[in-house]
Protein backbone atom coordinates (compact mmCIF):
# COMPACT_ATOMS: atom_id res chain seq x y z
CA UNK A 1 0.00 0.00 0.00
CA UNK A 2 2.83 2.44 0.90
CA UNK A 3 4.52 1.38 -2.25
CA UNK A 4 1.24 2.05 -4.29
CA UNK A 5 1.27 5.77 -2.73
CA UNK A 6 4.82 6.42 -3.31
CA UNK A 7 4.11 5.74 -7.15
CA UNK A 8 0.82 7.71 -7.07
CA UNK A 9 2.82 10.88 -6.00
CA UNK A 10 5.55 10.53 -8.63
CA UNK A 11 3.34 10.44 -10.70
CA UNK A 12 1.61 13.33 -9.92
CA UNK A 13 4.87 15.33 -9.68
CA UNK A 14 6.39 14.00 -12.91
CA UNK A 15 2.87 15.16 -14.89
CA UNK A 16 2.97 18.94 -12.88
CA UNK A 17 7.00 19.40 -13.70
CA UNK A 18 6.11 18.43 -17.09
CA UNK A 19 3.55 20.45 -17.92
CA UNK A 20 4.56 23.83 -16.09
CA UNK A 21 7.69 24.33 -17.58
CA UNK A 22 6.61 27.61 -19.54
CA UNK A 23 7.82 27.82 -23.50
CA UNK A 24 10.49 26.25 -25.00
CA UNK A 25 13.84 28.52 -25.19
CA UNK A 26 14.54 28.83 -28.33
CA UNK A 27 18.06 30.49 -27.96
CA UNK A 28 19.55 31.71 -24.83
CA UNK A 29 21.36 34.79 -25.31
CA UNK A 30 22.20 35.34 -21.76
CA UNK A 31 25.98 34.89 -22.23
CA UNK A 32 25.82 37.22 -25.26
CA UNK A 33 26.64 40.51 -24.38
CA UNK A 34 27.06 43.30 -27.56
CA UNK A 35 28.02 46.97 -27.36
CA UNK A 36 25.07 48.93 -29.56
CA UNK A 37 24.11 52.83 -29.38
CA UNK A 38 20.49 53.88 -29.33
CA UNK A 39 19.00 57.03 -31.01
CA UNK A 40 20.40 59.27 -28.79
CA UNK A 41 23.71 57.82 -29.11
CA UNK A 42 23.70 56.28 -25.76
CA UNK A 43 25.82 53.12 -24.95
CA UNK A 44 23.75 49.96 -24.39
CA UNK A 45 24.85 46.31 -23.86
CA UNK A 46 22.19 43.80 -25.31
CA UNK A 47 20.89 42.05 -24.02
CA UNK A 48 22.59 42.52 -20.34
CA UNK A 49 21.03 46.26 -20.15
CA UNK A 50 17.67 44.97 -20.42
CA UNK A 51 17.74 41.40 -17.67
CA UNK A 52 14.51 41.83 -15.69
CA UNK A 53 12.46 42.22 -18.60
CA UNK A 54 10.40 41.35 -21.43
CA UNK A 55 12.05 42.55 -24.61
CA UNK A 56 10.48 42.21 -27.66
CA UNK A 57 12.77 43.15 -30.43
CA UNK A 58 12.14 43.62 -34.36
CA UNK A 59 14.98 43.66 -36.78
CA UNK A 60 14.70 46.27 -39.42
CA UNK A 61 16.55 48.91 -41.83
CA UNK A 62 14.96 52.61 -42.15
CA UNK A 63 15.38 52.47 -46.02
CA UNK A 64 12.69 49.47 -46.15
CA UNK A 65 9.42 51.63 -47.03
CA UNK A 66 7.05 48.59 -46.63
CA UNK A 67 8.15 45.36 -44.92
CA UNK A 68 10.39 46.88 -41.77
CA UNK A 69 7.59 49.75 -41.18
CA UNK A 70 4.81 46.39 -40.74
CA UNK A 71 7.77 45.08 -38.17
CA UNK A 72 7.41 48.46 -36.48
CA UNK A 73 4.20 48.86 -36.64
CA UNK A 74 3.10 45.18 -35.03
CA UNK A 75 5.92 46.19 -31.87
CA UNK A 76 3.63 49.57 -31.65
CA UNK A 77 0.60 47.46 -31.55
CA UNK A 78 1.81 45.07 -29.11
CA UNK A 79 3.05 48.14 -26.69
CA UNK A 80 -0.39 49.60 -26.63
CA UNK A 81 -1.98 46.58 -25.86
CA UNK A 82 -0.42 46.39 -22.64
CA UNK A 83 -0.06 50.62 -22.45
CA UNK A 84 3.46 50.51 -22.36
CA UNK A 85 4.38 48.68 -19.69
CA UNK A 86 7.60 49.03 -17.34
CA UNK A 87 8.63 44.92 -17.67
CA UNK A 88 8.49 45.03 -21.24
CA UNK A 89 11.19 46.47 -23.23
CA UNK A 90 10.61 46.67 -27.23
CA UNK A 91 13.81 47.44 -29.80
CA UNK A 92 13.99 47.79 -33.20
CA UNK A 93 17.52 46.67 -34.42
CA UNK A 94 18.96 47.42 -37.52
CA UNK A 95 20.87 45.50 -39.96
CA UNK A 96 22.14 48.09 -41.85
CA UNK A 97 24.47 49.65 -39.76
CA UNK A 98 26.23 51.86 -42.63
CA UNK A 99 23.19 53.86 -43.40
CA UNK A 100 21.41 53.55 -39.70
CA UNK A 101 23.30 55.71 -37.61
CA UNK A 102 21.69 57.07 -34.50
CA UNK A 103 20.49 60.53 -35.99
CA UNK A 104 18.60 58.29 -38.64
CA UNK A 105 16.98 56.01 -35.94
CA UNK A 106 16.03 59.18 -33.95
CA UNK A 107 14.24 60.60 -37.37
CA UNK A 108 13.12 57.37 -37.68
CA UNK A 109 11.46 56.80 -34.27
CA UNK A 110 10.43 60.36 -34.28
CA UNK A 111 8.01 59.37 -37.53
CA UNK A 112 6.07 57.24 -34.87
CA UNK A 113 5.75 59.30 -31.83
CA UNK A 114 7.00 55.72 -29.61
CA UNK A 115 7.54 55.98 -25.78
CA UNK A 116 10.70 55.85 -23.80
CA UNK A 117 10.38 51.85 -23.46
CA UNK A 118 10.65 51.61 -27.06
CA UNK A 119 14.52 51.69 -28.14
CA UNK A 120 16.08 51.56 -31.62
CA UNK A 121 19.88 50.33 -31.54
CA UNK A 122 22.31 50.06 -34.17
CA UNK A 123 26.35 49.50 -33.64
CA UNK A 124 29.63 49.13 -35.74
CA UNK A 125 29.53 46.67 -38.62
CA UNK A 126 31.48 43.86 -37.07
CA UNK A 127 28.93 43.96 -33.68
CA UNK A 128 25.78 43.48 -35.91
CA UNK A 129 26.71 41.05 -37.94
CA UNK A 130 28.06 39.36 -34.96
CA UNK A 131 24.34 40.05 -33.40
CA UNK A 132 22.17 39.17 -35.93
CA UNK A 133 24.20 36.01 -36.12
CA UNK A 134 23.48 34.95 -33.08
CA UNK A 135 19.42 35.66 -33.15
CA UNK A 136 19.64 34.04 -37.12
CA UNK A 137 18.73 36.96 -38.65
CA UNK A 138 20.06 37.32 -42.24
CA UNK A 139 20.49 40.36 -44.94
CA UNK A 140 22.14 40.94 -48.27
CA UNK A 141 21.90 43.83 -50.68
CA UNK A 142 19.27 42.43 -52.83
CA UNK A 143 19.93 45.86 -55.80
CA UNK A 144 21.17 49.23 -55.85
CA UNK A 145 19.67 51.85 -57.66
CA UNK A 146 21.63 55.49 -59.11
CA UNK A 147 18.92 58.11 -58.28
CA UNK A 148 18.28 61.42 -60.15
CA UNK A 149 21.24 62.98 -57.82
CA UNK A 150 23.80 60.21 -59.19
CA UNK A 151 24.06 58.57 -55.48
CA UNK A 152 23.81 55.24 -54.98
CA UNK A 153 21.20 53.40 -53.38
CA UNK A 154 20.86 49.55 -52.47
CA UNK A 155 17.71 47.54 -51.13
CA UNK A 156 18.19 44.79 -49.04
CA UNK A 157 16.45 41.28 -48.53
CA UNK A 158 16.20 40.80 -45.03
CA UNK A 159 14.70 38.35 -42.19
CA UNK A 160 11.38 38.88 -41.30
CA UNK A 161 11.62 38.63 -37.67
CA UNK A 162 10.25 39.70 -33.83
CA UNK A 163 11.34 37.90 -31.46
CA UNK A 164 10.39 37.65 -27.75
CA UNK A 165 13.26 36.97 -24.88
CA UNK A 166 12.49 36.41 -21.12
CA UNK A 167 13.66 38.14 -18.00
CA UNK A 168 16.59 35.89 -18.36
CA UNK A 169 17.64 36.94 -21.86
CA UNK A 170 16.29 33.84 -23.56
CA UNK A 171 14.83 33.68 -26.98
CA UNK A 172 11.31 32.40 -26.24
CA UNK A 173 8.85 33.05 -29.10
CA UNK A 174 9.79 34.13 -32.64
CA UNK A 175 7.18 35.62 -35.10
CA UNK A 176 7.36 36.61 -38.83
CA UNK A 177 7.79 40.19 -38.04
CA UNK A 178 5.34 41.13 -40.71
CA UNK A 179 3.18 39.20 -40.76
CA UNK A 180 2.36 38.07 -37.84
CA UNK A 181 -1.17 38.74 -36.23
CA UNK A 182 -0.55 41.06 -33.23
CA UNK A 183 -2.84 39.30 -31.29
CA UNK A 184 -0.66 36.11 -31.18
CA UNK A 185 2.27 37.90 -29.61
CA UNK A 186 0.09 39.46 -26.67
CA UNK A 187 -1.64 36.59 -26.15
CA UNK A 188 2.21 35.18 -26.11
CA UNK A 189 3.16 37.69 -23.42
CA UNK A 190 0.44 37.55 -21.58
CA UNK A 191 0.79 33.95 -20.93
CA UNK A 192 4.21 34.55 -19.84
CA UNK A 193 3.57 37.39 -17.27
CA UNK A 194 1.03 35.63 -15.57
CA UNK B 1 -5.58 1.04 -5.99
CA UNK B 2 -3.08 0.49 -8.87
CA UNK B 3 -5.69 0.06 -11.62
CA UNK B 4 -6.68 3.93 -10.28
CA UNK B 5 -3.28 5.47 -10.38
CA UNK B 6 -3.09 4.34 -13.79
CA UNK B 7 -6.42 5.22 -14.83
CA UNK B 8 -5.59 9.04 -13.43
CA UNK B 9 -2.48 8.71 -15.16
CA UNK B 10 -4.21 8.52 -18.01
CA UNK B 11 -6.30 11.37 -17.68
CA UNK B 12 -4.04 13.93 -16.44
CA UNK B 13 -2.20 12.87 -19.19
CA UNK B 14 -4.34 13.43 -21.88
CA UNK B 15 -5.80 16.45 -20.27
CA UNK B 16 -4.45 20.24 -20.34
CA UNK B 17 -0.90 19.14 -20.90
CA UNK B 18 0.22 20.64 -23.66
CA UNK B 19 -2.80 22.29 -24.78
CA UNK B 20 -1.55 25.35 -27.07
CA UNK B 21 -3.36 28.46 -25.99
CA UNK B 22 -6.43 29.41 -28.19
CA UNK B 23 -5.30 32.27 -30.12
CA UNK B 24 -8.31 34.62 -31.77
CA UNK B 25 -8.68 34.85 -34.76
CA UNK B 26 -6.23 37.82 -36.57
CA UNK B 27 -7.66 41.74 -36.06
CA UNK B 28 -8.25 43.87 -38.47
CA UNK B 29 -5.37 46.12 -39.37
CA UNK B 30 -5.75 49.75 -40.08
CA UNK B 31 -4.14 49.34 -43.22
CA UNK B 32 -7.51 46.68 -44.46
CA UNK B 33 -9.50 50.17 -43.65
CA UNK B 34 -7.65 52.95 -45.14
CA UNK B 35 -6.66 52.23 -48.66
CA UNK B 36 -5.42 55.34 -49.71
CA UNK B 37 -2.16 56.51 -47.78
CA UNK B 38 1.33 58.21 -47.90
CA UNK B 39 3.64 56.65 -45.20
CA UNK B 40 5.54 59.82 -42.69
CA UNK B 41 8.96 59.95 -44.07
CA UNK B 42 12.36 61.82 -43.53
CA UNK B 43 13.83 63.86 -46.21
CA UNK B 44 16.64 62.61 -47.81
CA UNK B 45 15.06 59.23 -46.88
CA UNK B 46 12.21 56.65 -48.14
CA UNK B 47 8.22 56.51 -48.40
CA UNK B 48 5.90 54.30 -49.32
CA UNK B 49 2.37 54.81 -50.65
CA UNK B 50 -0.86 53.05 -50.92
CA UNK B 51 -3.98 53.20 -53.59
CA UNK B 52 -6.53 51.28 -55.43
CA UNK B 53 -7.52 51.77 -58.95
CA UNK B 54 -9.97 50.81 -60.69
CA UNK B 55 -9.69 50.37 -65.01
CA UNK B 56 -12.65 51.47 -65.54
CA UNK B 57 -11.98 51.09 -69.63
CA UNK B 58 -13.28 48.04 -71.53
CA UNK B 59 -9.82 46.97 -72.34
CA UNK B 60 -6.66 45.90 -70.88
CA UNK B 61 -4.40 48.91 -69.30
CA UNK B 62 -1.08 48.77 -68.76
CA UNK B 63 0.57 51.25 -65.57
CA UNK B 64 4.18 52.16 -67.40
CA UNK B 65 5.65 54.86 -64.84
CA UNK B 66 4.82 57.14 -61.59
CA UNK B 67 5.61 59.84 -60.59
CA UNK B 68 5.66 62.22 -57.39
CA UNK B 69 6.95 65.99 -57.00
CA UNK B 70 7.47 64.92 -53.51
CA UNK B 71 10.57 62.72 -54.07
CA UNK B 72 13.57 62.62 -56.77
CA UNK B 73 12.71 59.45 -57.64
CA UNK B 74 9.40 57.06 -57.91
CA UNK B 75 9.28 53.37 -58.93
CA UNK B 76 6.56 50.58 -58.32
CA UNK B 77 8.14 48.26 -55.90
CA UNK B 78 6.59 44.59 -54.93
CA UNK B 79 7.55 42.76 -51.39
CA UNK B 80 8.03 39.43 -52.09
CA UNK B 81 9.16 36.43 -50.54
CA UNK B 82 12.83 35.07 -52.17
CA UNK B 83 13.64 31.21 -52.41
CA UNK B 84 15.72 31.15 -49.17
CA UNK B 85 12.54 32.54 -47.24
CA UNK B 86 14.14 36.45 -47.29
CA UNK B 87 11.88 39.36 -47.39
CA UNK B 88 12.70 40.76 -50.30
CA UNK B 89 11.18 44.24 -53.07
CA UNK B 90 11.65 44.29 -56.78
CA UNK B 91 10.70 46.83 -59.23
CA UNK B 92 7.92 46.22 -61.34
CA UNK B 93 8.41 48.03 -64.66
CA UNK B 94 4.51 47.24 -65.97
CA UNK B 95 1.52 46.30 -64.67
CA UNK B 96 -1.47 45.28 -66.52
CA UNK B 97 -4.65 46.33 -65.53
CA UNK B 98 -7.90 44.05 -67.06
CA UNK B 99 -10.47 45.76 -67.53
CA UNK B 100 -13.34 46.44 -64.90
CA UNK B 101 -9.98 45.18 -62.58
CA UNK B 102 -8.98 46.87 -59.53
CA UNK B 103 -5.54 47.59 -58.86
CA UNK B 104 -4.30 47.37 -55.35
CA UNK B 105 -1.37 48.42 -53.79
CA UNK B 106 -1.20 47.80 -50.31
CA UNK B 107 1.28 47.10 -47.22
CA UNK B 108 3.61 44.02 -48.02
CA UNK B 109 2.45 43.92 -51.82
CA UNK B 110 3.04 46.43 -54.69
CA UNK B 111 3.77 49.87 -53.57
CA UNK B 112 4.57 53.47 -54.79
CA UNK B 113 8.55 53.52 -53.96
CA UNK B 114 9.26 57.14 -53.08
CA UNK B 115 12.92 57.49 -53.23
CA UNK B 116 14.73 60.48 -51.70
CA UNK B 117 12.27 62.49 -50.38
CA UNK B 118 12.36 66.05 -51.02
CA UNK B 119 10.90 67.13 -47.80
CA UNK B 120 9.94 65.60 -44.84
CA UNK B 121 6.26 63.37 -44.91
CA UNK B 122 4.34 63.80 -41.30
CA UNK B 123 0.64 62.74 -40.82
CA UNK B 124 -1.91 65.66 -42.51
CA UNK B 125 0.42 66.53 -45.37
CA UNK B 126 -0.19 64.76 -48.75
CA UNK B 127 1.33 62.96 -51.46
CA UNK B 128 0.34 63.63 -54.74
CA UNK B 129 1.22 61.01 -57.23
CA UNK B 130 0.33 60.93 -60.81
CA UNK B 131 0.23 57.81 -62.62
CA UNK B 132 1.15 57.05 -66.43
CA UNK B 133 -1.42 54.66 -68.01
CA UNK B 134 -0.52 53.42 -72.09
CA UNK B 135 -4.19 53.97 -72.91
CA UNK B 136 -5.93 56.21 -69.94
CA UNK B 137 -2.80 58.45 -70.14
CA UNK B 138 -2.16 60.18 -66.32
CA UNK B 139 -4.20 59.33 -63.62
CA UNK B 140 -3.71 61.67 -60.77
CA UNK B 141 -4.31 60.55 -56.84
CA UNK B 142 -3.91 62.83 -53.84
CA UNK B 143 -2.68 60.53 -50.88
CA UNK B 144 -3.06 61.39 -47.19
CA UNK B 145 0.12 61.04 -45.38
CA UNK B 146 -1.24 58.09 -42.46
CA UNK B 147 1.42 57.18 -39.60
CA UNK B 148 -0.58 53.95 -39.77
CA UNK B 149 -0.34 52.49 -37.02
Amino acid sequence: MKSQFLSFICILFIFFTSCNTGPKVIDDLSDKSFNVINQNGESVTFPDDYQGKYVVVGFIYTNCPDICPLVTQNLIKVQKEFNSPDDIQFLGITFDPKRDTPEVLKNYKGLFNLDDNFDFLTADSTTISELMDSVRVRSQVSFTQVREDDKEVYFMNHSDKIMVLDKKSRVIFEYGGSMTPVNYIVEDLKTVRK
Amino acid sequence: MKTSVVLLFTILLFSGCGDEPKKNPPQKSESDKIKNWARPGVQGQMSGAYFVYKNPLSSADTLISVYSPQAMMTQIHESYTTEDGLAGMREKKEIVVHSDETLVLKQGGLHVMLMNLKKDLSENDSVEVALEFTKAGTVKLKLPVKNNK
